[in-house]
């Protein structure tokens, strides 16, 4: 009786050290959140909630170290980027006014069954990449389900204006 | 009760009771800590706020009068004349016929204000809602009294001039809505159609027209005043 409690208190004692918490397993490959890029990439836009887009890399851990990550969009493509999206970007253009202001505009796609709501807004910048002029109030979108929707704004100042960067949001 | 078992029992207490230590849900896997704080008294004017119905409100107020202001900029007929136009901005004939209650003025005085910091003299505003008080300085400074019959106040600095300005283009508009609610569910949905249109004051042709409208649906739990 004795031996045998013996013997099954040790086994279920390896076996749950065995099952444990599978956290330092060296050399895993996992997913993780693609950070922003730092900085601002003028003239494009960028989904800034993670409900409309989300993209994920694959990197390397051993022993919690990360070892290996993609440097650039070739290696992360080739590793495998990862993105979960509602909404892409279809086209961004920008234009003069006839009376010298940017008019800016994005055209996004509703890629789910449901019709959506996005806001966008946008800030100017001069030569310099400086703001010339405040953030824009938020403008909302309709988007039908599979459908195309159209976000647009003009600036308010004229030549000084150089450079856009368009930030997209869910309706809220 | 032996000591194998006991330990048994502690060992397996132990190691349910240690689990599995995974970082709560809002470490980020950077390690920034997104747990959202304390509720900030003020909030984002751009955004709907905590207490939102389906009237007319900041962020509606923002993105509208935003979306106008460019898009006035962007007329030529208004911004790109030779001589800066003179344009009365106000509430007086801007006509409130929906069933929100709003004051006007939040809407004009934020679209003045607004389109003449941006047009930087490509328009020039007259303060049409100020002239009793321009009036009564400009009376001031011709009244004389006295017998060496001095004005009452001087000239002041600025060139005198025959009379005050004369408007060119002049604001107009209108809120309607129409409303529908569902007595079974208590929903109430409310379609805003806001209308904004610049007249010549000479002519009474409409230069410039801009509309704006939405759609809220909501409990009508919320009382604006």
């Amino acid at each position: 009786m004795k031996g045998m409690m013996k013997t099954g208190f040790m086994t279920i004692f390896a076996g749950l050290f065995f099952v444990g918490c599978a956290t330092t397993d060296p050399c895993v490959n996992i997913l993780q959140e693609k950070p922003l890029a730092p900085g601002i990439a003028m003239n494009s836009v960028t989904i800034i909630d993670t409900s409309l887009y989300y993209e994920m890399v694959g990197a390397t851990y051993c022993d919690g170290v990360r070892i290996a990550a993609p440097t650039t969009a070739e290696a992360a493509a080739q590793q495998g980027t990862v993105a979960r999206y509602k909404v892409t970007v279809e086209k961004t253009d920008s234009s003069r006014t006839p009376t010298g202001t940017m008019e800016v505009l994005t055209i996004l796609r509703n890629h789910t069954n449901f019709p959506l709501q996005i806001e966008g807004r946008t800030q100017f910048f001069d030569r310099n990449k400086s703001p010339v002029e405040g953030m824009s109030a938020w403008q909302r979108v309709q988007l039908p389900p599979k459908s195309i929707g159209t976000y647009k704004i003009a600036s308010t100042k004229r030549d000084e204006v150089e450079f856009f960067h368009i930030e997209i949001r869910e309706g809220r | 009760m032996n000591i194998t078992v006991k330990l048994f029992f502690l060992a397996l207490f132990a190691l349910l009771w240690a689990g599995c230590a995974t970082p709560p849900p809002y470490v980020q896997s950077t390690g920034v800590d997104s747990s959202p704080g304390r509720p900030t008294v003020y909030e984002d004017v751009n955004s709907p706020g905590q207490v939102a119905g389906i009237g007319l409100e900041s962020q509606d107020l923002a993105s509208m009068t935003d979306a106008m202001v460019g898009d006035m900029l962007a007329t030529p007929v208004l911004a790109n004349r030779k001589i800066s136009p003179r344009i009365i901005i106000d509430s007086e004939y801007f006509r409130n016929e929906s069933s929100t209650r709003i004051n006007k003025n939040i809407i004009t005085d934020r679209l003045r204000v607004n389109l003449n910091r941006a047009s930087q003299g490509r328009m020039v505003f007259v303060g049409r809602h100020y002239s009793d008080m321009v009036e009564k300085e400009r009376e001031l400074k011709r009244t004389k009294q006295g017998a060496e019959g001095a004005t009452v106040v001087d000239a002041g600095t600025l060139e005198k001039t025959k009379s005050t300005y004369g408007g060119d283009f002049r604001l107009g508009g209108r809120i309607t809505t129409l409303d529908a609610v569902n007595t079974v569910s208590g929903l109430a949905s409310r379609t805003h159609q806001i209308i904004y249109e610049m007249v010549d004051l000479e002519t009474g042709e409409i230069v410039w027209s801009g509309i704006y409208d939405f759609k809220k649906t909501a409990r009508d739990d919320i009382i604006y005043r």
